[in-house]
């Protein structure tokens, strides 16, 4: 029972909030009237949702960067076609992923990116232990091992095929569900399953592996 | 408990336990398998962490704290915030960034420059239509026809008469089709509606002609024969311009068609134009005496340059000794040494007509047909070239010099009825010759072969 009292805990997932539905169809209505608060709090609100899928499948904080601004530009210019059928965060991931697949050319790419989950370097206030999780019993040594440790699972997520990298990335980096998954990436809600165990599977066997033992795998 | 086939078939089910994406039934199942699967469990455990690996490092994920507002600059430069979508669309906004107006006067340069290139002829014409709306002083026109009536009012019909008769019979050899009717030539100038200035107001086949005024075209095989009946409807492009058709709607004279002879393009029409009704040979008899005058016209044959630039010709025609010399004396033009540049002149006024008028009277004659609209002329290596547009027809006319019809091509429209005209005209003139397209083709000179295409 403690199990699966764990298995629920884990997936009370802490998603990044995001406009509620009602909320989401005023600040585009409002948007479309021409108000530029609206385009502030749209921008605000999912800067973090198009920049982290940017960084994650494009590997590059540059990329990342420009591909951001290129997925407002087309959201605010697709904006009007925006009928609220899903969520605006689902709609605009969905824009970010396939502005992803079309700025990164070839597969050889994928292989050498994931830059790491180092902060921008011109982010002069980022202090790396903030990164670490923060736990009672854990103290830095064991905060920086964990850091480490994140940082090869997140090269093994750049180095997952891409139907299963954009899959782990939506569902465990950015808290998209699966249906949202499923918009985003164009497949249906069966596949995104299959897609994200076996990435999952894949990455717990290399981490098993290069770390040897599982309970250091599950120190991530 | 070692790792069953049940226990792989389960990883997508522990993975969708880490997503709370089990149902009732399944979570309970899938607890109960991990109490007493120990592979299952650590793989779970596994899964486990990595998800939560993911998560922290999404969390970790530091957004530059600048790219917010460079997101919105750029939102504000590209016209997307700040603006309503009915201020957004337009026109005038649009064109306002700098992108699209500097894309659209690139669009205006490009297209005139091809549209000049691709029209030189209709842009000579316009300067030229602007240098004749100057008082032609010195037009060798207004010499003979009296430059006192060129700033007049308007003419009354007597008056035009009177100057029109004068101008007649001032001109000794003025065409085989003028000579016998200077009066209805007059006629043929004159607004049924009594206008003081008919032509220039006229509508359907009105032509600007190279030299700049307003003429009228051919209306229909029934003006022709409203014109022997002595109804007036339109200027008969068969009849050779009189002195007073001149200085009313020509600044300058042709002398160079005047006094050809016409005989043996009647002895070619007689021998060859067989098929032709009565009417329609009658008016092609008088286009041909008119074409056989250019054709004799005496060496000078005018340059391309010239022949495509009404507006040099016009420079030229302008000389003061051309303008003192009388112009209805072809015998001192062709002896005085001076008229050597002005025979060049006049055949390159004679081109001018040629093209505007006679191929289009010719035309008429032997198609019964008028034209819909004025003829697009265009050069073509050094050969003029007109896409004529009939009833029912459009035609490419390529002119090998003045007035010599080298081919005639079929473009569209009424095959049959083109197939007919182009044969009028091969056995009217030289070598005409259809074009390849829809099966016809040219098998030689003067002969035509019908290629399949069901012909």
């Amino acid at each position: 029972m403690d199990q699966v009292a764990t298995a629920k805990s884990a997936s009370d997932i802490p998603y990044e909030p995001s406009l509620e539905a009602s909320k989401e169809k005023v600040c585009v209505a409002r948007c479309l009237a021409g108000d530029e608060t609206a385009a502030e709090e749209l921008v605000s609100a999912h800067t973090s949702l198009v920049y982290g899928i940017g960084l994650r499948l494009s590997g590059r904080v540059e990329d990342a960067e420009d591909l951001t601004q290129e997925v407002f530009l087309k959201v605010f210019r697709a904006l009007g076609d925006f009928r609220g059928d899903c969520s605006l965060r689902s709609w605009i991931a969905s824009i970010a992923v396939n502005a992803s697949r079309n700025r990164i050319g070839g597969i050889v790419r994928f292989r050498k990116l994931f830059v790491s989950v180092e902060p921008p370097l011109e982010d002069p206030d980022h202090d790396p232990l903030e990164q670490f999780p923060d736990s009672d019993e854990a103290g830095p040594e064991e905060k920086f091992l964990a850091a480490e440790r994140r940082q090869l699972l997140g090269k093994e997520i750049a180095a997952l095929p891409r139907e299963f990298r954009e899959a782990v990335v939506l569902r465990d980096q950015q808290g998209l569900a699966y249906e949202d998954i499923a918009l985003a990436t164009g497949v249906p809600v069966g596949t995104v399953r299959s897609r994200l165990a076996r990435g999952r599977a894949i990455l717990a066997k290399k981490l098993t592996g290069a770390l040897g033992r599982t309970s250091k795998v599950g120190a991530l | 408990m070692t790792p069953t086939l049940d226990c792989e078939s389960r990883l997508e089910r522990l993975s969708r336990r880490l997503d709370g994406d089990l149902s009732e039934v399944e979570e309970r199942e899938t607890a109960a398998h991990l109490e007493g699967c120990s592979t299952c469990l650590g793989t779970y455990e596994t899964l486990e962490a990595v998800s939560r690996g993911g998560r922290q490092i999404g969390r970790e994920t530091r957004v530059p704290s600048a790219l917010p507002a460079r997101i919105l600059e750029r939102l504000r430069q590209e016209g997307l915030i700040g603006r309503s979508p009915r201020q957004r669309s337009s026109f005038l906004l649009l064109i306002a960034q700098p992108v699209w107006a500097t894309a659209a006067v690139v669009v205006l340069a490009v297209g005139t420059v091809l549209y000049l290139t691709n029209h030189p002829k209709e842009f000579e014409m316009r300067l030229d239509r602007e240098v004749s709306s100057k008082p032609p002083a010195a037009s060798p026109v207004d010499a003979v026809a009296g430059a006192k009536e060129a700033d007049a009012a308007p003419r009354s019909p007597a008056r035009e008469s009177e100057a029109g008769t004068k101008a007649s019979s001032a001109r000794p050899g003025s065409g085989a089709l003028g000579a016998d009717s200077p009066q209805k030539s007059n006629d043929d100038r004159r607004a049924p509606s009594g206008s003081a200035v008919p032509d220039l107001m006229a509508s359907k086949g009105d032509e600007v002609s190279a030299n700049g005024v307003r003429q009228r075209l051919p209306l229909s095989k029934s003006s022709v024969e409203n014109q022997e009946e002595g109804r007036v409807v339109g200027r008969n492009f068969s009849s050779v311009p009189t002195a007073d058709s001149d200085s009313e709607f020509r600044p300058k004279p042709s002398a160079s068609i005047v006094g050809g002879p016409a005989e043996q393009k009647d002895q070619k029409l007689a021998s060859g134009g067989a098929g032709l009704s009565e009417k329609n040979e009658g008016a092609v008899r008088a286009e041909l005496s008119a074409v056989g005058s250019l054709a004799t016209e005496p060496a000078a044959a005018p340059s391309p340059a010239e022949v495509r630039s009404p507006v040099v010709a016009e420079k030229k025609s302008a000389a003061p000794e051309s303008a003192a010399q009388p112009r209805n004396a072809p015998a001192a033009v062709a002896s005085s040494p001076p008229a050597a540049p002005r025979a060049k002149e006049s055949r390159t006024d004679a081109a001018d007509q040629s093209i505007s008028e006679v191929v289009p009277a010719r035309w008429e004659a032997v198609s019964g047909t008028t034209w819909d609209e004025p003829p697009h002329w265009t050069s073509e290596a050094e050969k003029t070239i007109s896409r004529v547009r009939g009833r029912g027809m459009v035609l490419k006319v390529r002119f090998s010099e003045v007035g010599k019809i080298d081919s005639v091509d079929f473009i569209s429209g009424d095959f049959e009825r083109s197939r007919q005209v182009i044969q009028m005209l091969k056995s009217l003139d030289r070598a005409v010759v259809p074009a390849h397209r829809r099966g016809i083709r040219v098998a030689g000179v003067g002969k035509v072969e019908m290629m399949s295409a069901g012909l």
